[in-house]
């Protein structure tokens, strides 16, 4: 008879934040988000790491899973964000629906815990589904579907787990 | 004889002595010209390996060439088969003249399963403890230790000068190291050292014991190859646990650089090259982030249009 497989509880790293920035959800914080989200969301999930944001240009870079198996979020400026950019339209519905007020001269403020959530409801959130897809097929080096439907199932599955942290 | 060997343009006496050397511990004899089928020494691209090859059985005649330019483009022409030594050294990448004869004309003779194919080369390599009285000797010596890709070695200096000579001697030690380009690094030691390793192997030139290759020479770095001790030394120093592996070459043959240089090469097929898998798959990447966009009211300024103002 074959023995039932266990989700191994994946290491949760925290690495120091660059200067004059912080983690939001810290490695408690994530832990205890991947506990809400249960065994069948972390299945195959090495590691949480929170870690340095790189400089990409254009992007404000939020966290990544690099597969098989790793996720990183990437530490935030203290609120208010002031971008000097401006937001396309969808950014600003994404933002204002995390809780995020945005003001007109390209300032973006973070009342209370909300960047906290949006990092673990979003940021996480998202990228435990690209994760899940990803695990479901056992892929290593390709592709589980083309980039646009994984971003889609990826946040069909992450809107189900923000429900469970809220 | 089955084998001679042919100096196509060596220029060095002493080389060439190594060279009569060489023919007589192999039991063969050196020519000036060409008996048998003829086999080039040099690292050309198609060249094949001298290790995986079945012994010698017709006669045959082995060509090495001159110390900087090789084998002459005619012999390499007439030449019935190329073999390469293969290094493992990024800088050091030939050996000394007669020390190459010495191991192709070893292999050639008696030939030799191929080159093991390992992930874990460094993991399977034994030390290595040489003793040697000879400056010259030592440096070529520790030429062929850095070109078989061994990153350090034991020395036991008996007054050849490598660490406390003169610096004449040091000189020309360092030379036939091509110490310029060789980053082996050299430990001081003594046979007595050798007590410390779990396993001890002791490599002669001749005489009664188990070949070389049918002792394993791969049992990493716990194990110790121990080269250029005298017999009764060896016999002396942990004689409950020492073994001793031969190379059967003539009796009356006493360079460092030929019989090391042949051990280090059977230790260097044992231990094998690195295997060349299929690469690792590219991470597959998902990046979550906030897109930003430049806002439409920025002027862009061409800092010449600046000078100009």
């Amino acid at each position: 008879m074959r023995a039932a497989r266990r989700a191994v509880f994946p290491a949760v790293r925290e690495r120091r934040a660059s200067r004059g920035r912080y983690h939001p959800a810290s490695a408690e914080d994530v832990r205890s988000a991947l506990r809400a989200f249960g065994e069948a969301i972390y299945y195959g999930l090495l590691s949480v790491e929170l870690v340095p944001a790189p400089i990409v240009p254009s992007r404000l870079p939020l966290g990544q899973l690099i597969g098989p198996g790793r996720i990183v979020l990437y530490d935030q400026a203290e609120s208010p964000w002031k971008l000097g950019f401006d937001l396309p339209a969808d950014e600003r519905a994404r933002l204002l629906a995390a809780g995020a007020v945005l003001q007109d001269d390209g300032v973006i403020a973070w009342p209370g815990d909300t960047l906290r959530r949006f990092m673990l409801g979003h940021v996480l959130a998202h990228e435990l589904g690209h994760h899940v897809l990803q695990h479901e097929r056992r892929l290593r080096g390709e592709r589980g579907a083309r980039t646009s439907e994984h971003e889609a199932r990826a946040e069909v599955l992450a809107v189900r787990l923000r429900a469970l942290l809220d | 004889l089955t084998l001679s060997i042919f100096a196509d343009g060596v220029e060095n006496p002493a080389n060439l002595a190594r060279l009569d050397d060489v023919a007589r511990a192999l039991g063969a004899s050196c020519s000036n010209g060409i008996d048998g089928s003829l086999i080039a020494l040099e690292n050309t691209p198609t060249a094949s390996s001298i290790y995986g090859r079945r012994p010698l059985s017709t006669r045959a005649t082995l060509a090495v060439g001159n110390e900087r330019r090789g084998l002459s483009a005619r012999t390499l022409d007439r030449a019935d088969e190329t073999l390469a030594i293969p290094t493992l050294s990024r800088t050091v990448k030939t050996l000394n003249v007669a020390a190459a004869a010495a191991v192709a004309g070893w292999y050639v003779l008696r030939g030799s399963a191929a080159q093991a194919l390992t992930s874990r080369a460094e993991v399977r390599r034994p030390t290595v403890l040489i003793v040697g009285t000879d400056h010259v000797e030592v440096g070529s010596t520790l030429r062929s230790a850095a070109a078989f890709g061994f990153r350090g070695v034991l020395l036991e200096d008996r007054d050849a000068g490598w660490f406390g000579g003169s610096a004449g001697v040091r000189r020309e030690a360092r030379a036939a190291a091509r110490r310029h380009k060789n980053p082996l690094r050299i430990h001081r030691a003594t046979l007595a050292d050798a007590d410390r390793f779990d396993d001890i192997v002791a490599i002669v030139e001749s005489g009664q014991a188990p070949s070389i290759q049918r002792e394993h020479l791969a049992r990493g770095r716990r194990q110790v190859v121990i080269i250029g001790a005298a017999r009764d030394e060896i016999e002396s120093l942990a004689a409950h646990r020492i073994r001793v592996a031969s190379l059967h070459l003539a009796d009356d043959v006493a360079s460092l650089r030929l019989l090391a240089s042949i051990a280090l090469a059977e230790i260097a097929r044992q231990v094998g090259r690195r295997r060349r898998g299929p690469p690792a798959p590219t991470p597959v990447r998902y990046a979550a982030a906030v897109k930003l966009r430049m806002p439409e009211d920025i002027v862009w300024v061409d800092p010449a249009t600046l000078l100009v103002y």
